[in-house]
Formats: C-alpha cells, sequence, structure tokens
C-alpha cells in the first residue's frame, strides 16, 4: 500500500477470540487498529472517541447489536465506511443494512482476500 | 447448522491464526532485509491459504492447524494475546464526622431539595470526550438491557434493566421516600458543591483507581459532602474514568460496597457492563426510606 498513514479502524464483535485474531491479522496487514468493542454501545462510543477510517461491525450481538451501531454511527458520520459483518444470508437483513447506510456487506465466515480488498477500497478514499 | 457455522467460524479463526503466524514470521525476515511487505505479496499469501482452505477437508485442516499449532507453542517466543482488555478498577470509600473520625455507617445525601450540585476538578486537562463521558456517567437516562446469564444472576435471555447515568437511575424510583430522594444533577464551579470530583494524574498510595471522602453532618445523620477523587486518570481510558465515577457516585450518594462481584457498587469493579442494576436501585430506594443498607438484602 503506497500510503503515507496506515488505514486506522475500529473492530466491534462480541465474540473476544475473533476480535482478538481479527485485529491482530489486520495490524500485521499494515491496518492501525484503533480500539476494539464487544457490543454495539460500546462500538459508538469508540467511534466517537477515535474517529477511524474504517468501522467493521458485527450484526448480531448482544444488548445492543450491530443495526444499532450502524445507525448512530451513520447518524454521527454520514460518510465514514462501515462494513457490516454477518453470517445471516437473508435478504431482510441485508436489505436492513443497506437502508440503515451499511457501505459493505462481508458474510461470515469471510473471504479474506475479500476483506483486504475491501479495506484498500475504503481507505483509498 | 448452529454447529456446522460454530465450526466454519472456529476454523477461520484457526486459519487467521496461521497466517497471522505466517506474516509475523514473514515481517521477521522483511524487518532483517529493511524490505517492506508489498499490499500485493500479502493478498497473495492469503489468497493461497484460502484456496487450500477451500481445498481441505475440515478435518484434515483442523489436524494441520494442531500440528502447526504444536510447532508454534514448540517455538513461539510471542504471545498471541493481544487483548485489550481493561485491568480491574480497584476503589475505596470512606465516611468521616466533622472532626475526621472515621466512621462504619452509611446514610443518605443530606438534601433541601431533589437538586444535587457537582463540581469537576480537571486536574489533568481531560479530552472534551472524556469530561462528556464523566458527565454521563451522572447524567444520562439511557437504559441498557443485560442478559441476567451474563452477569450470573438469571437464566439466559432473561434481561434486566440497567442505567447508564445515575439521573436516570434515581428517576426510574416513583415511590416516595422519607427522606429527599436526589433527582436532579446540576455542574457548577462552586467550591460548595455537594459533590466533588477531582481527576489526577498521580498514583494512589494504596493502588487505588477511585475513592469517595464523604462528611457527615454534627448529628451523623446524613452525608453534607463527598469528595470523589479518579487516579492516573490521564493513563485511563474515558470508559474507565467512567464507570469509576459511576462507582464512586454511588458511594457520594450513600452507597457501601456490594458483595456481588458482577455489580457495579463491587469494590474492585470487573464486570464488562457496570450500569446501575435495579438492585443498587433497591439498596438506594431504601436508605433514602430509613433503612441502612446493612438492613437491606437484594430481592431482584
Amino acid at each position: 500500500m503506497n500510503r503515507p498513514t496506515f488505514p486506522q479502524v475500529i473492530v466491534v464483535d462480541d465474540d473476544e477470540a475473533t476480535v482478538e485474531v481479527f485485529s491482530e491479522y489486520l495490524e500485521l496487514n499494515n491496518v492501525k487498529v484503533l480500539a476494539t468493542a464487544h457490543n454495539g454501545f460500546d462500538a459508538v462510543k469508540i467511534f466517537q472517541q477515535n474517529r477511524p477510517e474504517i468501522v467493521f461491525i458485527d450484526v448480531m450481538m448482544p444488548i445492543y447489536d450491530g443495526f444499532y451501531a450502524l445507525e448512530k454511527i451513520r447518524e454521527i458520520d454520514p460518510d465514514v465506511p462501515i462494513v457490516m459483518v454477518t453470517a445471516d444470508l437473508s435478504k431482510a437483513t441485508e436489505e436492513r443494512l443497506v437502508s440503515l447506510g451499511a457501505s459493505k456487506i462481508i458474510y461470515k465466515p469471510f473471504d479474506i482476500p475479500e476483506l483486504l480488498d475491501c479495506i484498500e477500497t475504503y481507505a483509498k478514499r | 447448522m448452529k454447529t456446522e457455522y460454530t465450526q466454519d467460524l472456529e476454523l477461520q479463526r484457526i486459519l487467521l491464526r496461521e497466517i497471522n503466524k505466517k506474516l509475523k514470521s514473514q515481517k521477521a525476515l522483511q524487518n532483517k532485509d529493511s524490505a517492506t511487505p508489498s499490499f500485493g505479496e500479502l493478498q497473495s499469501m492469503c489468497e493461497q491459504i484460502t484456496k487450500s482452505q477451500k481445498r481441505a477437508s475440515y478435518k484434515t485442516i483442523l489436524a494441520v492447524a494442531a500440528i502447526l499449532s504444536v510447532g508454534f507453542l514448540a517455538t513461539s517466543f510471542m504471545s498471541l494475546d493481544n487483548s485489550n482488555e481493561s485491568s480491574p478498577l480497584s476503589t475505596y470509600y470512606v465516611v468521616e464526622n466533622v472532626r475526621g473520625d472515621k466512621l462504619g455507617i452509611n446514610t443518605h445525601l443530606a438534601l433541601s431539595d431533589d437538586s444535587v450540585s457537582v463540581r469537576i476538578l480537571d486536574r489533568v486537562g481531560l479530552d472534551a470526550p472524556t469530561i462528556n463521558a464523566i458527565k454521563m456517567a451522572i447524567l444520562s437516562e439511557e437504559t441498557v438491557e443485560i442478559d441476567g446469564s451474563i452477569t450470573h444472576k438469571t437464566r439466559p435471555d432473561d434481561y434486566s434493566t440497567y442505567y447508564v447515568g445515575w439521573k436516570g437511575a434515581l428517576g426510574s424510583i416513583t415511590e416516595p421516600t422519607k427522606n429527599i430522594l436526589p433527582k436532579s444533577f446540576v455542574f457548577s464551579d462552586s467550591s460548595n458543591a455537594q459533590i466533588t470530583i477531582e481527576i489526577v494524574g498521580h498514583t494512589n498510595p494504596d493502588g487505588y483507581d477511585g475513592i469517595t471522602r464523604s462528611i457527615l453532618s454534627a448529628d451523623n445523620n446524613s452525608i453534607t459532602k463527598s469528595h470523589i477523587t479518579v487516579y492516573n486518570a490521564d493513563k485511563k481510558s474515558s470508559n474507565e474514568i467512567e464507570t469509576i465515577i459511576r462507582h464512586e457516585f454511588g458511594h457520594a450518594l450513600g452507597l457501601k460496597h456490594s458483595t456481588d462481584p458482577d455489580d457495579l457498587m463491587a469494590p474492585t469493579i470487573t464486570s464488562a457492563y457496570p450500569f446501575i442494576s435495579e438492585c443498587v436501585l433497591e439498596g438506594l430506594f431504601h436508605l433514602y426510606d430509613g433503612m441502612s443498607q446493612e438492613e437491606y438484602e437484594c430481592k431482584s
């Protein structure tokens, strides 16, 4: 990546092991993980505190889910790329995510090159 | 289906760990050569691994991963555990009379009306979001629904309401109490504020992250003033400071420590959800209704 600075992201998933390994993977690919959270409520908080370039949010989380985080973050920043990660393949979920302003939907288990492509695409903006 | 999905995710984690390990090795080599890995090289590597993931059976990959893991454990000098969970927050509180004698009692805040003045003394120059987080611990009226199984209180899918801020929490108490229950909080710069929050950069000699010192009235029947101190604030996240304030503010209102380790008012806060529980509110209600907290056992 011919970038003067590393892309800066936040990662939100209720599964701590996934957050850990995913964040490590991003860091190893020269992507700076500014903060992580395990629910939608904390996702909004860390977004406000860090203002990342790209946001990765798992959809299905307890208490405050990814829909909540997507909606709130979109209210704060209409332009920030928000990548929603989900295992729910239903059309209804896709439509809801799109209507709430998801920039991209990645389905679990995700395709790893697709993930890097995604970061490359949004970080260039 | 659920099992297959879980296995798929577990498999992906295993593969990601393996990719991470390879990337680390590659980076170590490149550091020796002072070369920077290109995005294309990394992507190509991931594609190769992903293709092998698609070709191989689940059992084969597990077996390979297990062998690689054993090898990795034998040779690794780096821990994969880079989790950024915050440390437990250690707290303390003390109640003194006007002469400075420490008393082992707890009582309610003395109020002429339901408004409480609060002063923030920021000694470290916190940023605006952190100051806002402190205020939210007091003023927020937001609630959070938490699955009781997470806090080891109820069965899964049995949700309880928790409050993010004290204003919202206290506002939910509608039954009248014998003593005036605080309902609103006004921030002020006056040194006469009933609750002062002091944010400092130095370390507490006993290792506490937060301390509340409350002064009783002459008749020892109520709290006239409280002073909350948050230590090492410049090294704490706004989430941690907010949690400490939420906890210490409970002491300023008269609460003592909880014996429930998952509760906001536990002496050491370890809960991932350090919000104000209905149990805390029940205790507070009884305290302001004239019953000592020692006499009260949480029912919810």
